[in-house]
């Protein structure tokens, strides 16, 4: 079997997984030559900045040389002015007056052009006479210089050296910087006096190009410190040119730039950073992408040789697992390997160094001879041989086979197939050919020839295959089953196939024989496959059946006519039972009317009941009423006696109304009311103890109200004489059945019937009742012995 | 007799209506109206206040007394005592429904009647007074 190593190859080449920590690699070397350019360009920009600053001073410092010289050869100038003044002193100190009166106009000449010389002076002997301009400078007339302490020192230092002398600056009276320089005038040798004049500091500055200069910041210092300009010059580490001055004196100008000397060096700064970190980012670049790509490269190199081995070993697999042998040869014909299937198809363990004929039949040596040739040429050889087994067996095989080039030169590859198997299937399915019973065929789709027959043809039909094989059905088949048989054949070359179609084939013999057909076309090929079954002894047993059936048919028509008579009477005992079923429905209906008339007249009777109570009541009333008039106790007494009777008669009518049949009354319910009715009525105030032992006898109207008026009699007795002078009286009301009689007891404890009184024949209403209404019932009716009163009554039940 | 409870009697039947009133009013209490249909019931009723109804299940009009005790008890809580000869169980169920003092059965005895309608009236209702001497 060929597991799946070709994914994993595959999955291998694209997978950039393991391709990670290279990348990582490459990152961190690059980000360490990045750091390292880094700390290098930060040194160079230090020392790049140095020299740009060292360049810009040198540039500055020569760039205030000429304008420190201006200021000094104007100075020289003015002391040149003071020379000029004392020649003029010299030449005219000899005639008096002459001085003073020409003073103004030397001075004018003197000072003309030139704006910084503020005051030009002459003081002879010292004390100040002559000053040019006179406006605004009287105040300096009369000056006693020699004496004067401010100036003291400075003028006998002039007086001493004969040379010019330069005060320190100050501040004028007129405003602004000043400083005066002067000079000891002799005149032929002797001391004069002093000839003076004041520089006025900002106007000599304004005589230089130093004001064109907005790119600077200067300042003028005297032994190290700014008198005019910005005192924190110093501060701002400024370049200096000298400004030499008359008898060796100096000043010095100092300068720096006005945006400071960061700014100046600052564009070239950012210039040289961005380029030397463009650079960085370059090489940074360049290194990661060198990294990244030697290790890619590494990497693709690996999976080369993996993509190489593991094909190798792919291959190997196949080669060792496909069920065809598989053999390589050299050009010579020997065998330089042969797969595993290969080996186990001859029987051998290895095949490797196997010359042809000790695998191949001699028969077939020369086939090989042929493949070799043929795969030379470049083309594909096929063809079929035998091949030799270990055990010296010989069996079939189908081989293919072409060549190929190899560094070791040409090599032929052979794909054998073991055919024993197909071989085998073949021989069986002849013998199946051989031996059924069917008659089996292989005809052409086109004219219905047969192509091969079974030996079954011979049995069934008498001819031999070769009488059959070429000829076709036409010629067999009965000429009326001719026409059939061509729709059922073009049928089934639709591609349908026959079912069981039948036909008449002639025997050598000259008979008919009856045959069933299966076919099968098979376009591709165009042929049909057919196999028949001899039914000639299956279709005479039908056509005797089919005989048989008609008979049957006739009997059965014979039958149908006497079914039809039947069914006539049939017919007529139908019509019968339907009148049948409508008589039963017509009494059934009859039945209805007779229940819903029934239960109308229950109805009818209930309400009868109800009214007779209804009326029964009124009369009860009506007497009531009566007695409204009445105030005599005895007389309201009859009149409640015959209330309570006439409510015992309603009794047994509510009682009547309240039964299921509406005919008869329980006389255990009816009498247990009454009893209470009564007692509760009668009793007033004292207490009666009834005792009931009723039992449950039903009892029609005719005799429940005699029954019900008679029991009410002896109740109401008992009540109005029992219970006088007493507090308590006892009253029992028996009611038994005894087979068909009815057996009744009303008994008190009283004082008892009155032993000298006939109860048959007396005077009270009540017992006469009571005698009646026994009568009535055709009873018999008893006083028992006392103690007590006790009245007992036996009358017959009367079914109603 | 202002004091005396007052009763509302109805009954269809005039001639036992007229018994009951009599006896009502030897009792000591005062009948409001004697009426014979639930309808004049309803219609009377809240205008008569009674303190008690006394009424026959048979009446005569559309209503019978059952749902004439239930549509009244609907407008007010006033106790009602039936009076019947009707005693079929159908009928006193359906007469238990609407929550009644009591049921009595036509003839109705005279104690059993006194007691009911006691019963039914409210404790702090007017007690019947002692009725006239003989």
């Amino acid at each position: 079997m060929v597991k799946p190593g070709g994914d994993n190859v595959i999955q291998d080449i694209s997978n950039d997984g393991p391709a990670m920590p290279g990348r990582g690699r490459a990152l961190l070397a690059a980000l360490a030559v990045c750091a390292v350019l880094c700390v290098g360009l930060s040194l160079a920009g230090r020392w790049h900045g140095e020299r740009v600053l060292d360049e810009e001073r040198r540039e500055l410092e020569e760039s205030i040389q000429a304008p420190a010289r201006f200021l000094s050869d104007t100075i020289f100038l003015r002391a040149g002015m003071l020379g000029a003044l004392e020649g003029f002193v010299q030449n005219t100190a000899l005639a008096p007056g002459r001085v003073e009166e020409r003073f103004q106009n030397i001075a004018g000449y003197l000072n003309y052009g030139s704006n910084d010389v503020r005051v030009l002076a002459l003081a002879p002997q010292g004390v100040v006479r002559m000053v040019f301009p006179l406006e605004s400078n009287e105040v300096a007339l009369g000056d006693d210089l020699l004496h004067d302490p401010k100036v003291r020192a400075d003028v006998e230092q002039a007086v001493a050296t004969g040379a010019v002398t330069l005060s320190a600056p100050y501040d004028l009276r007129q405003g602004g910087q000043g400083l005066v320089m002067r000079k000891a005038v002799t005149v032929d040798g002797r001391f004069w006096g002093l000839a003076a004049l004041v520089l006025g500091v900002p106007a000599l500055v304004e005589g230089t190009p130093l004001p064109n200069r907005t790119d600077i910041l200067f300042g003028l210092a005297r032994e190290g410190r700014i008198f005019y300009g910005d005192p924190d010059l110093a501060r701002a580490r400024p370049v200096v040119a000298p400004v030499p001055l008359p008898e060796g004196q100096g000043w010095e100008l100092w300068a720096v730039p006005r945006e400071g000397w960061a700014a100046r060096g600052a564009g070239s700064a950012r210039a040289f950073l961005a380029t030397g970190g463009a650079f960085v980012a370059l090489l940074t670049l360049l290194v990661y992408v060198f990294i990244r790509r030697t290790a890619l490269l590494r990497r693709v190199v690996e999976l080369t040789a993996l993509q190489a081995r593991t094909s190798e070993s792919l291959y190997r697999r196949v080669f060792d697992s496909v069920l065809d042998g598989i053999l390589i040869f050299d050009a010579r014909g020997r065998v330089l390997s042969a797969n595993p299937a290969a080996c186990a198809m001859h029987g051998q363990r290895s095949m490797e160094g196997f010359r042809p004929r000790d695998f191949i039949h001699p028969e077939s040596l020369r086939l090989f001879q042929e493949f070799l040739e043929t795969a030379s040429q470049g083309r594909e050889f096929h063809s079929q041989g035998r091949g030799l087994r270990a055990d010296g067996t010989v069996f079939p095989v189908e081989v293919r086979g072409t060549s190929f080039a190899l560094s070791g030169g040409q090599r032929y590859l052979a794909v054998v197939r073991d055919q024993s198997e197909q071989e085998r299937l073949r021989a069986e399915r002849e013998r199946f050919f051989a031996l059924t019973l069917d008659l089996v065929g292989v005809s052409d789709l086109d004219k219905g020839l047969f192509r091969q027959v079974n030996p079954a043809w011979t049995q069934v039909l008498g001819f031999e295959p070769e009488e059959i094989i070429g000829r076709p059905w036409q010629e067999f088949v009965h000429p009326e089953d001719q026409a059939a048989t061509q729709a059922a054949i073009r049928e089934a070359a639709q591609g349908a196939g026959l079912r069981g179609f039948v036909n008449r084939w002639r025997t050598k013999g000259g008979d008919w024989r009856w045959l069933s057909w299966n076919a099968q076309p098979d376009r591709a090929l165009g042929v049909a496959y057919a196999v028949a079954r001899d039914v000639t002894g299956e279709r005479l047993a039908a056509q005797k059946l089919r005989a048989a059936n008609e008979e049957l048919a006739a009997m059965n028509e014979e039958l149908t006519s006497s079914n039809e008579e039947m069914a006539a009477l049939n017919e007529e005992m139908t019509s019968t039972n339907e009148e049948l079923l409508a008589e039963i429905s017509r009494r059934s209906g009859a039945e209805d009317l007779l229940r819903a008339s029934l239960a109308e007249k229950e109805v009818l009777l209930k309400e009868l009941h109800h009214r007779v109570k209804n009326n029964l009541q009124v009369v009860s009333s009506l007497l009531g009423l009566q007695a409204g008039s009445v105030t005599d106790p005895a007389a309201l007494a009859l009149f409640e006696e015959g209330k309570n009777r006439i409510a015992s008669m309603a009794l047994v009518h509510e009682e009547l109304y309240r039964s299921d049949d509406l005919s008869r009354v329980d006389l255990r319910q009816y009498l247990e009311k009454l009893a209470r009715r009564l007692a509760g009525s009668l009793a007033r105030d004292a207490a009666v103890d009834l005792a009931l032992d009723l039992e449950s006898i039903l009892l029609s109207v005719d005799t429940a109200i005699p029954c019900g008026l008679l029991v009410n009699e002896l109740v109401t007795n008992a009540l109005k004489h029992g219970l006088a002078g007493r507090e308590v009286l006892r009253l029992a009301v028996r009611a038994r059945r005894e087979q068909d009689r009815v057996l009744l007891r009303v008994a008190d404890d009283g004082p008892g019937f009155p032993a000298h009184l006939d109860f048959r024949n007396t005077e009270s209403l009540g017992m006469q009742l009571v005698v009646h209404l026994a009568e009535q019932l055709q009873g018999v009716l008893e006083l028992e012995p006392g103690p007590g009163c006790a009245f007992s009554l036996s009358f017959p039940l009367r079914e109603p | 007799m202002s004091d005396a409870a007052s009763i509302l009697l109805v009954e269809d039947e005039r001639i036992i209506a007229l018994e009951m009133k009599v006896l009502l009013q030897r009792m000591g209490f005062r009948v409001a109206a004697s009426l014979s249909a639930g309808e004049q019931v309803l219609e009377q009723a809240p205008a008569l206040c009674p303190d008690l109804v006394l009424m026959d299940i048979m009446l005569a009009g559309e209503l019978d007394g059952i749902e004439t005790a239930r549509r009244l008890r609907r407008e007010r809580p006033v106790p009602v005592i039936f009076c019947t000869a009707y005693t079929d169980a159908a009928t006193m169920n359906r007469a238990r429904d609407v929550l009644p003092v009591a049921i009595l059965t036509k003839p109705v005895d005279r104690e059993t009647l006194r007691r009911a309608i006691l019963s039914g009236l409210d404790p702090g209702a007017a007690r019947p007074q002692d009725p006239a001497p003989g």
